[in-house]
């Protein structure tokens, strides 16, 4: 047993704790009269609670209100609201200091214990007082409710353990009110006045102990007592319904035992004294089992978290709140297994595939210490036996019994000391030994075979292949090859506690308490990560990403080291296993839980770290995601564009289009929020980019005229500045007028103004200095004044002339290098292919030669409309990808008018949440959308006939549900649906939802059949089954790139086969004089790519079929080829035979079209030859080759597609 | 009167026990409404008889009932006999599963709730039952959880353990179509009934649930058993009756592992043993479908 301390707090002597029910949170009562909330979890002071005068001593979370009740040596009892974290009320009427205090579990009730030797009851609803309990003589040091039943039991100086009968109380108080009558009320009145007696009565007086008792807990679940005394001791008490009795005594502490109480979930008790010690005692023997001691400081109080497997103390100099030993259950993955210690210490297997937990294999409680918990375990698959690390330094290694069957006991267990035990092959162990610093390998019957001498100590061992561990010391990781006893490398990382590998092993996680560094095999850094909560586990999921768990959260982390948040955790998890949308962990009672996450994000944050677009605009074509977080990410990132698919809001979007440089969706938004800011904003972006016909149009929109005044003098479009002067003048803007007379340069304007304005002297001087003559002249004379009259200032000087603009035409725009668009905006204007449906990903060829289609089309437009209206020009681009989007809409609502399962209720049904989920054709054809599953097809491997498909689409409809039989019989059965993967929110959330279709292993079934036939000489039910196992693969769903791999290259497989026994039937129909065309088609069987086995036979043909025609050189070859693959056996003894007797004719009776050492292809079609250097077609499906001449027509391999058909290639894979 | 056994009987597809259990009782409505629906079940129903004249209603309604079974088309008599606001449940509750049988699951609805609305007690168990039924049948999930949890929250405290019984087994319908506790909960429930009760209605009930979990293996012992002579030949009134759905899981077990070498074979024999199948009736209807894509693309 170890004790783990996960809090710790510093400060004045401390009387007392309390946990909250359900947050992370502890009340702790202080000598100092201070009360102190602190979030264990985090390690922060939430708040101090300072009301009360003189030392507080208790303190009590209610277990469902957010209520907090105190007591202390003020004599009173405080209850507290923790929302607003103010005292709510004082309860007054104890006479000495407070010593306990105590919510009932279930009534409004509080109860405490005080030194003037009275337990008093109390109702905080209406804040009375309801029973004073009196009888003990002495001060009342601890009381406490039954957690169930109607009982109290108090521990007083007085010696005694009281146990009281309340259960008249509850009685009384929980009558309906209205029900009393008025001699009733007062008879409850006088009660109070008389102490309640008459509703508390003492039931049993336990005497026992020879000093005064300081604290005594009921069992939470069984008729047992224990209390704490002065006198050293703590003592067990029983009690029945009619006595009680003392069973035992627990001596060991040195000094006065200040609480005690029972383990909430073990047989365990646990006590603290002022003998600075914790001790905790075995209930059913009364044996000490562990005792921890602090130095300095004397313990006052344990309490036990009412839910969580925690403790805390009360001491000296603050607080400790810690738990008994590790929780974690002991697990290690084998294959598809995980094998794992519950709680129970059973060893039970998991099984992922089909989510089961086996029966216990065996019950390992009799191994190691009973209340020590196991550390660890390791599988041989071999031996089907376990290493299991007891905690102590020792191991055991425990045979299982072939079948799990029940708790048995083993029947072969090797015991022994050593820590850190863990297979390494499969017939050795390595173990570590503390005392000489080795490693030690043994072998299964524990011999030592070797022994490797380490440098320094280790804190564990973790398997790292075959050969390979990784030993964890408080320094760092090294990479150890124990068969060659060396170091391979070393990484300096800090205090690693666990370990994860990648699927492929091409990383390791590994993890220390607050940090994750994650390694390449070799242990060169990757990343590092620090996490404020504490790290408890970590597994890899199949695309690379680790997800990993804190306290509270699940969590991922890309190798770029970027994380974030995938869900919340209520409860700590260890996580094993993360396989697509489901993360498997063990939980603290030793059970799986399956937990469904939604990998989107990181998935997304993934494929754009990987510049993989097409995956990036699938997620945002197919998903929800949607927030906050995710845009300011991706514009962190660099990318605006993209986070411009996200939002709707025009503002964001507005913000994001300026970011980008994209004006035109900025405008587009501008309009919609309109305001000037707005547009202030745009105009300014605008000018930057030299799009002054923007500028233009918002200044016109904001009736900004100066603006447009200087804009328009800026362009040199004089037109429209002089028109901007008549503007001015029709809205009698003086200073606009003015303004503008400046800009066209007209000083008749500008002088008539400051002549219409009483300023003659201004006219003159501005007709004067522009030798306007006349108007100097009117102005004269309208004054009556002649030019000497008028002083003009010693500065002016005529002006002789004026800057003429020197642009001719006005400029509009300024040219910028057209930027190349980026696959969003590509997207978003239609320029990629199947936007709307999830062929995105079609091979690169494919979608390179799109492009390539689309930019020269995009340029021969432009040509053709050169001259045409720019806008319009926009507008019809724009068009095309509305009319991709509607494509997309009309597609939706096809699929949900085509499922057969709709109903009219607006429920979302099971098959709409499968199609909303995956677009996957297998997912579309088990949904019953066969129109669109078909149209996918026909994209993806262009296929046009579907008859030999239909027990294929209904097959996945109908694999897919299930029928119930209902009572009456009579009535139709009730349908239910298969889902691939059940999901652990019950079924309550459709986003996971998907059918069930058959997976890879079922097509390698189908493929077997094929051989089967293959080998049996049945051809035509060979042929059938490979096409079998190709439209096997067009509906299947996998989640995994292996079993993609392997789909794919089962069609591959498939073809070779059916193209060799196709041609191989040619031959065989062939009239027999036909000689050469059957040795052609012989030669040609033997290039199909067989496996070795199967292709011995294609050789054979070929070499008896050319020896028996005298084409000894041909025959010669074949044997040749066919010794290569069988080298001994009677057939390899004809094929010597054949080879040594054509070898000596050499010479060859009929030319045939064969180089066995060209490369060709064969056409499906015609059984010919293409060689490299003659052109040829593919079908999309297969992939087989044809002569140019068969394009268009149907692929001879498959029956179903169209020999080059364009395509985006076949998409089976949910997670890409 | 205590009818656990009968229903526990009746609900577990041990109808002989069923009949046996109602030898044992007095005849009133809840004895005669078991055994009508049982001897129909067995196809050995002729009428019921009581002493009493107060259920002459009842086994009038059963007596069409019946004649309904056979032939669908005679509705009509059961609609005029059982009228809505003045039937009993245990009356309405046939004419509501003469709709549902008939796929008029509104209708078949409608009658259930009166019922369960009405004042009569006696026979609302029965009636949330089918209503439950038929709003699974018509893909209504929601419907039917709501019904069980009005009922639960309003009569939780005074069900006892031969409605319990029946309760218990519509929650576990909701559960099958709604996907809550599939692996755990609703298993157990058909795992420990099939264990307890070994029929072929809880064989079968436990064999959707392992196609529900994919468990394969165990679905194809659960065939082997219900097709060992135990089953197929001692018990060959009842593997009558279950036979089509046995076919029905043959048929889904194969899909599930794309091997439809023998589908077409089991099929057929599902049309001749049961023609009007709901099985048979939605694979008609998805032929139809696929004939529509087939002629779509044959012009490329």
């Amino acid at each position: 047993m170890k004790m783990l301390t996960k809090f710790e707090s510093k400060s004045t002597r401390a009387k007392g704790i309390a946990f909250h029910p359900s947050r992370p949170w502890a009340l702790v009562a202080l000598f100092s009269s201070t009360i102190q909330l602190w979030d264990y979890r985090m390690g922060t002071l939430l708040h101090r609670f300072e009301d009360h005068e003189g030392p507080v001593r208790s303190v009590d979370f209610h277990p469902t209100q957010p209520l907090f009740v105190s007591a202390g040596d003020d004599c009173t009892i405080k209850v507290w609201s923790l929302e607003t974290n103010k005292c709510l009320y004082t309860l007054t009427g104890h006479l000495d200091y407070v010593r306990t205090v105590f919510f009932h579990h279930e009534l409004p009730w509080i109860i405490s214990a005080s030194d003037d030797q009275t337990i008093r009851i109390w109702n905080w609803q209406n804040r009375k007082e309801i029973a004073n309990l009196i009888g003990h003589n002495h001060f009342v040091m601890c009381a406490q409710f039954h957690p169930t039943e109607d009982l109290v039991v108090s521990a007083s100086l007085d010696e005694t353990v009281r146990v009281w009968d309340i259960s008249g109380l509850r009685k009384k108080h929980s009558a309906p009110a209205q029900s009393a009558s008025f001699e009733e009320q007062m008879s409850t009145q006088q009660n109070i006045l008389d102490g309640g007696f008459g509703d508390c009565v003492v039931k049993f007086i336990l005497e026992g102990h020879t000093r005064g008792v300081n604290w005594v807990s009921f069992h939470p679940t069984l008729p047992l007592i224990v209390s704490g005394s002065d006198d050293r001791q703590v003592k067990l008490w029983r009690m029945s319904a009619t006595k009680a009795w003392e069973v035992d005594t627990c001596r060991g502490h040195t000094n006065n035992v200040d609480s005690v109480i029972f383990h909430p979930h073990q047989n365990l008790i646990i006590s603290v004294g002022e003998d600075k010690t914790l001790r905790v005692w075995d209930l059913d023997k009364r044996t000490p089992v562990k005792q921890f001691k602090r130095e300095n400081d004397r313990f006052w109080l344990i309490a036990a978290h009412p839910n969580i497997n925690l403790f805390g103390a009360a001491h000296d100099s603050g607080v400790m709140i810690f738990k008994l030993d590790r929780e974690r259950p002991p697990a290690t993955i084998h294959q598809n297994q995980l094998f794992f210690i519950n709680k129970s210490k059973q060893v039970q297997t998991f099984d992922y595939h089909k989510n089961v937990a086996s029966l216990p294999y065996v019950s390992l409680k009799n191994i190691g210490q009973t209340w020590n918990a196991f550390r660890s375990v390791s599988y041989n698959p071999s031996q089907h036996s376990v290493l299991v690390n007891e905690g102590n330094d020792r191991f055991a290694l425990v045979v299982l019994p072939k079948h799990p069957t029940g708790a048995a006991d083993p029947t072969s267990i090797i015991e022994d000391g050593g820590s850190f035990a863990i297979f390494v092959a499969r017939n050795r162990f390595a173990v570590f030994q503390k005392q000489t610093c080795s490693l030690e390998i043994r072998t299964l019957e524990n011999k030592v075979t070797k022994t490797i001498k380490l440098e320094s100590a280790l804190k564990d061992i973790v398997y790292a292949g075959p050969g390979l561990v990784l030993l964890l010391k408080s320094r760092g990781v090294e990479l150890f090859d124990v068969q060659q006893g060396k170091s391979l490398s070393e990484l300096s990382v800090k205090n690693v506690k666990y370990v994860s590998w990648s699927y492929d092993g091409q990383y390791v996680a590994l993890m220390s308490k607050h940090t994750i560094t994650i390694a390449t095999k070799k242990l060169q850094t990757v990343t590092s990560m620090h996490e404020t909560i504490r790290i408890k586990s970590a597994a890899w999921d199949e695309t690379g990403v680790l997800v990993y768990s804190t306290l509270n959260h699940i969590r991922y982390m890309l190798l770029n080291g970027e994380s974030g948040i995938i869900k919340t955790l209520e409860n700590t998890i260890y996580i094993n296993k993360v396989k697509g949308k489901l993360v498997y962990a063990l939980n603290r009672n030793g059970e799986m839980d399956i937990l469904t996450i939604d990998p989107t994000e990181y998935r997304f944050k993934k494929a754009l770290v990987n510049k993989n677009f097409p995956e990036v605009l699938r997620i945002i074509n197919n998903s929800n995601l949607v927030g906050e977080n995710i845009i300011s990410y991706l514009q962190k990132a660099g990318y605006p564009e993209i986070a411009l698919q996200f939002v709707q809001d025009p503002q964001t979007r507005f913000d994001l289009a300026i970011e980008h440089g994209n004006l035109e969706v900025a405008t587009e938004e501008a309009r919609k929020l309109n305001n000037d800011t707005t547009w202030d904003r745009l105009a300014q972006e605008a000018y930057l980019h030299g799009d002054l016909s923007l500028v233009e149009t918002i200044y016109q929109l904001q009736k900004k005229f100066d603006k447009l005044s200087f804009l328009y003098l800026l362009t040199g479009d004089n037109e429209k500045l002089s028109k901007m002067q008549d503007i001015a003048q029709n809205r009698n803007d003086i200073s606009s007028i003015i303004l503008n007379s400046f800009y066209n340069n007209n000083t008749n304007v500008r002088s008539s103004i400051f002549e219409e304005a009483g300023s003659s002297a201004l006219a003159y001087a501005v007709a004067k200095a522009n030798n306007d003559e006349a108007t100097v002249n009117a102005i004269l004379d309208a004054s009556e004044l002649t030019d000497s009259d008028v002083v003009l200032p010693d500065v002016m000087n005529t002006i002789e002339s004026t800057n003429v603009l020197s642009l001719s035409t006005p400029f509009n725009k300024w040219t910028l290098k057209d930027a190349e668009l980026s696959y969003f905006e590509k997207a978003v204007l239609g320029q990629i292919e199947d936007l709307n449906i999830e062929d995105t990903e079609a091979n690169d060829d494919n979608n390179n030669s799109t492009q390539d289609v689309t930019t020269e089309f995009a340029d021969s437009e432009g040509d053709i409309f050169d001259n045409a209206d720019v806008g319009g020009a926009d507008d019809d681009a724009w068009d095309m990808g509305e009319e991709d989007l509607d494509l997309g809409n009309d597609f939706e609502e096809g699929q949900a008018d085509e499922t057969l399962e709709e109903n009219e209720s607006e429920e979302i049904t099971e098959t709409s949440a499968w199609i909303k989920n995956s677009k996957l054709a297998g997912v579309l054809a088990a949904s019953g959308a066969f129109d669109a599953a078909a149209q996918a097809l026909n994209k993806q491997v262009g296929i046009v006939n579907f008859e030999p498909l239909r027990k294929n689409f209904i097959g996945v409809y109908e694999g897919a549900r299930t029928y119930m039989s209902t009572t009456p019989n009579e009535l139709p059965s009730i349908k239910g649906h298969i889902r691939l993967y059940e999901d652990e929110d019950n079924g309550k959330d459709l986003s996971n939802a998907l059918p069930y279709i058959y997976n890879i292993d079922n097509v390698t079934d189908l493929m077997d059949a094929g051989f089967k036939h293959f080998k049996s000489n049945k051809l035509e039910l060979a042929i059938e089954a490979f096409r079998a196992v190709i439209y096997s693969v067009l509906l299947l769903v996998v989640d995994t790139e292996e079993d993609e791999k392997t789909a794919h290259s089962a069609i591959v497989k498939a073809r070779e086969y059916i193209l060799g026994l196709s041609i191989e039937l040619k031959r065989r129909s062939l009239p027999e004089e036909d000689v050469k065309r059957n040795l052609e088609l012989a030669a040609y069987f033997t290039r199909a790519k067989l496996l070795p086995a199967h292709r011995s036979n294609a050789l054979q043909v070929a070499m008896s079929q050319n020896f028996k025609h005298k084409n000894y050189v041909q025959a010669s070859y074949f044997a040749s080829e066919f010794l290569k693959i069988m080298s001994s056996g009677p057939r390899a003894e004809q094929a010597r035979k054949i080879k040594a007797k054509a070898d000596s004719v050499a010479h060859d009776a009929v030319q045939i079209d064969f180089d066995p050492y060209a490369e060709f292809d064969i056409c499906a079609s015609t059984y010919t030859p293409i060689y490299s250097d003659s052109s040829s077609v593919s079908d999309p499906l297969t992939g087989a080759k044809y002569n140019v001449s068969e394009k268009g027509k149907m692929d001879s391999i498959s029956l179903i597609s169209k020999i080059g058909a364009p395509s985006s290639g076949l998409r089976i894979n949910l997670t890409q | 009167m205590d009818y656990f056994r009968l229903k526990q009987t009746y609900y577990t597809g041990e109808y002989k026990q069923a009949l046996k259990e109602i030898e044992s009782l007095p005849v009133d409505d809840t004895t005669l409404f078991y055994k009508g629906l049982t001897l129909i079940t067995l196809s050995k129903y002729e009428t019921l008889t009581s002493s009493s004249t107060e259920h002459n209603d009842l086994i009038e309604s059963m007596d069409l009932y019946s004649k309904f079974i056979k032939d669908k088309k005679l509705i009509k008599d059961l609609e005029s006999k059982i009228e809505l606001s003045s039937s009993k449940p245990f009356q309405l509750f046939l004419l509501a599963s003469a709709k549902a049988i008939n796929r008029e699951f509104d209708e078949s609805l409608n009658i259930c709730v009166a019922g369960i609305d009405g004042d009569e007690t006696l026979g609302v168990p029965e009636l949330l039952l089918l209503a439950i039924e038929v709003s699974l049948l018509n893909d209504q999930p929601s419907v039917a959880k709501t019904m069980y949890d009005n009922y639960t929250n309003n009569f939780g405290d005074q069900i006892n353990s031969e409605n319990e019984l029946i309760l218990n087994l519509a929650e576990s319908y909701i559960k099958f179509v709604t996907h809550k506790d599939t692996t755990t909960s609703n298993f157990y429930y058909f795992e420990e009934l099939a264990q307890s009760f070994p029929t072929w209605l809880t064989q079968l009930s436990l064999l959707n649930l392992h196609l529900q979990q994919k468990n394969v293996i165990e679905a194809e012992q659960i065939i082997s058993t219900l097709e060992s002579d135990y089953y197929s030949k001692e018990q060959k009134d009842l593997a009558a009756i279950y036979y089509p759905n046995l076919l029905t899981a043959k048929i889904i077990l194969s899909s599930m592992k794309a091997k439809y070498d023998n589908i077409n074979d089991l099929r057929e024999e599902l049309k001749k043993v049961d023609p009007n199948n709901s099985y048979i009736k939605e694979h008609d209807q998805l032929n139809l479908k696929f004939d529509e894509v087939v002629a779509k693309y044959s012009s490329l």
